[in-house]
């Protein structure tokens, strides 16, 4: 008895103790590692719960075995089983999508689930994964429908932005974009993207067109970071890497070099260097000789906070890069302050205010591609030293004229620019539920380029030095007015917006050229100089005033419409022709809302949009409408009495009809989310359709003139987007989420002019406007095909071209369609994995289905008098003992040697880039840096462009110049976050 | 755990940041021969041994070493400097003759296409020649550097006989050498020292004459200024008193000759040259020689020399004999009284048929005319110039 007395005071006390109550503690945060607060925290079967305080640590009763749940909107439910190890501290991860989140649109703000149209978020952390280059670079493959391309990455290169595809000739393709209110021309280049909160692609004809005359492109809504109500939040970001140039191009060295030359040309002339330089065995490597590790760094402060009535947020970021090309650098400092507050109940205000000073050295890159750094290193002859006996540079380069490494070394082009952008808003509600808001801002730009070329740089530049001051400036302001009347009633909300704005434009520059002047004070003294002229100087004004409202209803959070109308008036076209109206409408229906759906728990979000609109391009420049007289030049000055008089005469032929481009646009979306949104995102068909293209259409030479700006034809861009966002794994210590989007474009000129079905055959009707139309190389003509190649005067060994209508002669006749230059598809591919502090990111990028114009081949492939080739040329060229069907012979007046006019240098452009990745390792806040009173810490090391996989031989798979690209570079980072 | 991931990042931190802060090192360059283009030689008359040469070309450097070589070795040859488009070099002093050129750079060697022609030739410097002329039979000194004994100094002139040679040894001087006039030796003298093979010419020596010397197989008649040049008279006339002049032709059958001193010479040459094409088609001179061959076709030995370049007078070089006849008989080579033949044919439309002749009779006065060259006969005496 005493026995079973015992057994079942053991067995009680052993219950007891089993289900003895423990205090669980610990801390909730997000991926950032920033503590939550509110998150509720409930134990799995019972009633009690608890929830985060503004620190996120929480505390809770439970027993061990017990499942603790942790839940907060946004974010996906983690859970938890109560073990020995305390404390619990918990990561929560978003939600593939948030559909709570208030994102702008333009002129005002919406819940991501009620939005009608076609608008892509895209998060701040993702810029992330471009640290190196400018917040426009940093959207690249962020968000479906947003072709960006890293023309040039050169320091301070920014990147072209295309949405939705091609819909301009002449008026430019790129978006519009709108910082905080202030459109901004340019890009984000002048953008610290620290200081951004969120950024918004408006790809719809709804979404854009309440932007009217400047949203055929696409809008880029930025808005930036504001401070928050609660404890002053110190943010110190540092990071700081080297950059290796990338695909140096393999080239032949000296001794190839004049193995070859003296085969092919014997009569080459060699300079005395040159052949000292051989007989010593050496050999220059331009590539290297102008190249260098860049270097890399970013540092970065805010403060934020604020009380119930203030807000603020300041922002310093300094960043400095020094290019992979020896004296290039870019280096920019960004201040921004955001205040906003609140006088009353009824009344708030607020101020944005950004002001940088950018400064750009010695990027040789733009104008003449033919002369620049690059090419000149490229095209330079590996026999030729970079210094004569005497020390000067040498200066006998065929080619270019110019040697590269006095370039680097002498040549001094600074292109420094002060920007201040300052808006200040007032918002009042007079009676309740209407908004009125006004917002008056201003920009000042100043944009200054000195460049002097020393004449010791080769023959190509003026012996006694060659200076030129430019220097612009930029002005603009605007107001912009609206007032909101929102409604909500049962299963009504409705919202009701108008306003009206007005901006003015102008510009002024001029430009001073000297030249034989002293290399000491160059620029600086331009009155010292021998020579000056020809000097320039220009002015231009335009201004824009509209009037727009917008009307959105929502039923019963299932039926949703958008009814948007701009109208701009634009001084830019003629009078009688200067307002256009933009109207647009849209629909879209939350299936997942419909009773019939809301009980399948597998679909949390399902809504179908469709818009229609029509949206405008006014960037034709100003007075393009007008008949303009150019004074002045060689053009209009005349000789009279033996003097030169200064001539006028009228150089452009009015057109007052000009109009607006016009591109209406059809869209058809599906956002979806699937299993508590773990599984989110959106596919859009769209169908957008340009008209009034802006064209010069040849006139009768009897006119007067060449041509004129004319409205004419069409151009179709149809397409599909596809984005899925999925978290595949939320354990409580592991987690791994990815995110995919790819997009498919078709181009196509429906129209020309006059029933024309080309114009001079590059552009042509039913084709991608930018269509190839070439000969087609057909390799190299054989030894046994000697008696058929003479027929086009071709001997064995040179390229041959196809004779595609077989009639005995090469010419425009046999060319035919080699494909187009912009990507068919393109995407970027993440994933995100976390594991505890460690965190691990993987971004790739790719395009594909277009060709690329290697244009360096031209030069490299084939055999040329006057400048380095490629060592694959050297090793494969034709000759009879070891034919070739790729590289021609090297045969002086070989036609078609170097592929001009035949696809012969065209190569796929397909690429899959490892963009970045990156490790990093946030400290758990229990940490060490208690001791330092920091909310967190993070570390990282980071590989930008770490492999790229493409058939693409060119210095970058995405330079927008081939011929003399700067060399895209890979980034090895290193940067260090704390906040306090 | 914590301090494996610091490593684990730290790691990737360094091998993500070393690459980028190295460039891969080339291997070092391996020097070969030099690479020489567009090479010229100079020319013989441009070189001079111990002196600096100039060979053009491209790819030539400051630290070129030279080589010429000939049958008897390699001789490694100071070089003065070197440019873009030229070497420079000193050639020498004892060379001569053609060389192969090698340049050696890095140990590497490079044989020119080409050679290096070095004339034979005794270095001499500051050489300063007599100002005027020196007696016959005088000590002539001759100012210069880089004489030598055992120098020899070659006396030639074009109208001694032919391979008459005077080689004289010097004596060195303080200022350069001395030596004696040998007899026979007159006019003006080419100058040469040699030295073994090398020569090199001084340049000309003028050694006086006067009229009534018996020199060069005849009696010296008339001497310009400077007593350097002038003509020598036979002795004796040539052939009978009663000598044609030659075939009397029509105008276009004159040989174009002139009158005046020094025109001689080349008179005769000419009328030999109208010989004998005249002989070409004509029989009737077969038998017999023109007044021209006659004395071009004389020799005449004097002593150890045989002399053969006379010819025949022209009308002013037989008035000077005129006029100096009685010195001439004084001398044994009077002028008997005859007409005399000259080499000058008459003016005009004469030119073919007549030529001039002097009159030996007069005592005194000048008589000179034109005469039919096949009609008169009359006396011939041949004369040589120096």
């Amino acid at each position: 008895m005493l026995k079973k007395l015992l057994l079942i005071t053991l067995g009680v006390c052993s219950s007891v103790l089993l289900f003895a109550q423990i205090k669980v503690t610990g801390i909730v945060t997000d991926a950032d590692n920033i503590p939550v607060q509110g998150v509720n925290i409930t134990i799995r079967n019972s009633t009690r719960g608890t929830a985060t305080d503004d620190k996120g640590r929480y505390h809770i009763e439970a027993a061990k075995g017990n499942m603790l749940e942790f839940s907060f909107t946004g974010y996906l439910k983690k859970t938890v089983t109560v073990e020995n190890e305390m404390p619990i501290n918990i990561q929560l991860i978003h939600e593939a999508v948030n559909l709570d989140e208030v994102i702008a649109i333009g002129y005002g703000s919406a819940k991501k689930s009620d939005l009608t149209g076609a608008v892509t978020s895209v998060k701040p952390e993702s810029m992330k994964n471009a640290r190196i280059g400018t917040a426009t670079s940093a959207l690249q493959g962020l968000a479906a429908g947003v072709f960006v391309t890293t023309g040039s990455v050169k320091p301070g290169g920014d990147a072209t932005v295309v949405i939705r595809g091609l819909g301009s000739l002449r008026a430019g393709n790129a978006p519009l974009y709108v910082v905080d209110g202030m459109p901004v021309e340019g890009g984000l280049q002048d953008l610290s993207p620290s200081d951004i909160a969120s950024i918004e692609v408006l790809k719809d004809a709804s979404s854009s067109s309440i932007y009217g005359s400047r949203g055929s492109n696409g809008v880029i809504l930025v808005t930036t970071k504001k401070g928050t109500k609660g404890k002053s939040r110190i943010t110190l970001n540092a990071n700081t890497g080297v950059q290796r140039m990338l695909n140096k191009q393999d080239l032949m060295n000296a001794q190839q070099y004049y193995e070859l030359a003296s085969k092919a040309v014997t009569n080459y002339k060699w300079t005395s260097e040159e052949l000292r330089l051989l007989s010593r065995g050496e050999s220059t490597d331009w590539q290297d000789a102008v190249t260098q590790n860049g270097r890399y760094n970013n540092y970065n402060i805010a403060v934020s906070g604020g009380s119930d009535k203030v807000s603020h947020f300041l922002g310093a970021d300094w960043y400095n890069q020094v290019g992979t090309i020896k004296n290039s650098s870019f280096n920019k400092l960004t201040l921004r302050y955001n205040m906003d507050a609140f006088a009353n109940d009824w009344f708030r205000y607020g101020i944005r205010f950004n002001v940088i000073e950018s400064r750009l050295k010695n990027i040789n890159e733009e104008g003449d591609s033919g002369y620049g750094t690059m090419f000149s290193a490229i095209s330079s002859q590996p026999t030729a030293p970079i210094y004569t006996d005497d020390g000067a540079y040498f200066d006998g380069f065929l080619n270019t004229k110019a040697n590269p490494v006095a370039i680097v070394d002498l040549l001094d082009r600074t292109t420094q620019k002060t920007r201040a952008v300052g808006m200040a808003y007032v918002e009042f509600e007079p009676v309740k539920n209407v908004k009125i808001r006004s917002e008056n801002g201003a920009e000042t730009e100043i944009f200054n380029v000195n460049a002097y070329e020393d004449g010791r740089m080769g023959q190509h530049y003026a012996a006694g030095g060659h200076a030129t001051k430019f220097n612009g400036k930029k002005r603009f302001m605007q107001t912009e007015n609206t007032a909101t009347y929102t409604y909500h009633a049962q299963q009504h909300k409705l919202s009701v917006m108008g306003g009206f704005a007005a901006s003015k434009i102008d510009y002024e520059n001029f430009t001073a050229d000297s030249k034989n002047l002293s290399s000491i004070t160059g620029y600086n003294n331009l009155g010292g100089a021998q020579n000056h002229g020809p000097n320039y100087s220009y002015a231009s004004a335009s201004t824009l005033t509209s009037f727009f409202g917008r009307l959105n209803y929502n039923f019963d959070e299932r039926y949703l419409a958008t009814i948007t109308m701009r109208g701009d008036g634009s001084s830019r076209f003629a009078p009688g022709k200067r307002w256009g109206f933009f109207p647009s409408a849209a629909l879209a229906w939350r299936i997942s809302k419909e009773s019939f759906i809301d009980n399948i728990p597998a679909i949390s979000d399902l809504k179908l949009r469709v818009s229609v609109g029509m949206l405008g391009n006014q960037n034709i420049g100003d007075y393009a409408y007008a008949a303009t007289i150019s004074q002045g030049g060689e053009w209009a000055d005349y000789v009279l009495g033996g003097n030169l008089a200064t001539g006028s005469v009228q150089n452009t032929i009015s057109n007052p009809n000009l109009t607006w481009e016009k591109a209406q646009q059809f869209d058809l979306g599906l956002d979806y989310g699937f299993l508590n949104n773990r599984i989110a995102g959106s596919v859009d068909l769209y169908y957008k359709k340009t008209t009034d293209l802006l064209w010069l259409v040849p006139l009768p030479t009897e006119s007067g003139f060449d041509n004129s700006l004319t409205n004419i034809g069409q151009i179709n861009n149809k397409g599909i987007e596809f984005t899925i966002n999925t978290v595949n794994f939320n354990a409580k210590d592991f987690s791994w989420t990815t995110a995919f989007n790819i997009s498919f474009n078709d181009n196509r000129i429906a129209a020309l002019y006059n029933g024309k079905q080309d114009v001079n055959k590059s552009l042509f009707v039913d084709k991608n406007i930018n269509t190839y139309y070439l000969l087609k190389a057909d390799g190299i003509w054989q030894t046994n095909e000697a008696t058929e190649a003479a027929r086009y005067n071709a001997v064995p060994g040179d390229r041959k071209v196809l004779d595609s209508n077989k009639d005995g002669v090469i010419n425009g006749d046999d060319r035919d369609f080699s494909g187009v230059s912009t990507p068919k598809y393109y995407g970027s591919f993440t994933n995100t994995f976390k594991y505890k502090g460690i965190d691990l990111v993987l971004f790739f990028t790719y395009a594909g289905g277009h060709r690329i114009n290697n244009s360096l081949s031209r030069y490299m492939n084939s055999f040329n008098t006057w400048g380095n080739m490629s060592t694959a040329y050297y090793n494969g060229y034709w000759t009879p003992q070891r034919p070739s069907n790729r590289y021609p012979a090297p045969r002086v007046g070989s036609p078609y040697s170097n592929g001009d006019g035949t696809d012969a240098n065209l190569q796929r452009g397909d690429y899959v880039r490892l963009k970045n990745i990156e490790l990093g390792y946030t400290f758990p806040s229990n940490s060490f840096i208690r001791h330092i009173k920091s909310s967190g810490i993070r570390i990282y090391a980071a590989v930008q462009n770490s492999v790229t996989w493409t058939e693409f031989t060119g210095f970058d798979v995405e330079s927008s110049d081939n011929t003399n690209p700067y060399p895209n570079a890979r980034g090895f980072i290193a940067g260090l976050s704390i906040n306090f | 755990m914590k301090k494996n991931i610091c490593y684990l990042l730290f790691t990737i931190l360094i091998a993500g940041i070393i690459p980028g802060c190295s460039k891969n090192n080339d291997a070092a360059p391996v020097p070969i021969a030099p690479i020489l283009k567009e090479i010229v030689f100079p020319n013989e008359n441009d070189v001079i041994p111990g002196k600096e040469a100039t060979i053009l070309g491209k790819g030539f450097s400051k630290e070129d070493k030279i080589f010429i070589e000939a049958d008897n070795g390699m001789l490694e040859v100071e070089v003065t400097g070197a440019t873009n488009d030229y070497i420079r070099f000193i050639v020498p002093a004892e060379s001569g003759g053609l060389y192969t050129v090698t340049v050696e750079r890095a140990g590497k060697q490079t044989t020119l296409d080409g050679e290096l022609s070095v004339p034979f030739i005794v270095v001499l410097e500051n050489v300063v020649m007599p100002a005027s002329g020196v007696q016959q039979g005088a000590t002539v000194k001759i100012e210069g550097e880089g004489f030598q004994d055992g120098d020899i100094l070659q006396l030639t002139a074009a109208f001694y006989p032919e391979g008459k040679t005077y080689n004289i040894p010097v004596t060195i001087t303080a200022k350069g050498i001395s030596f004696l006039l040998p007899t026979g030796a007159y006019g003006a003298n080419n100058a040469i020292i040699t030295r073994g093979e090398k020569k090199t010419n001084l340049g000309t020596i003028g050694i006086e004459v006067n009229a009534g010397d018996e020199l060069g197989g005849g009696i010296v008649y008339y001497t310009e200024s400077n007593k350097v040049h002038g003509f020598i008279v036979s002795k004796t006339n040539t052939g009978t008193p009663e000598e044609q002049f030659g075939p009397a032709v029509a105008l276009s059958g004159a040989a174009g000759t002139g009158k005046s001193l020094g025109s001689g010479k080349v008179n005769t040459a000419k009328l030999i040259d109208k010989m004998n094409a005249f002989r070409q088609n004509n029989s009737s001179w077969n038998t017999k020689k023109s007044a021209a061959e006659m004395c071009n076709e004389l020799s005449i030995t004097a002593g150890d020399d045989t002399y053969t370049d006379w010819f025949l007078p022209s009308q002013e070089e037989l008035i000077e004999i005129f006029k100096v006849k009685n010195m001439l008989w004084d001398k044994g080579a009077g002028m008997p009284a005859n007409n005399y033949w000259s080499s000058s044919e008459g003016d005009g439309d004469a030119a073919g048929w007549s030529a001039f002749y002097v009159n030996f009779y007069e005592p005194e006065n000048i008589v000179s005319g034109n005469s039919d060259k096949e009609g008169w006969k009359i006396g011939i005496r041949a004369i040589r110039s120096f």
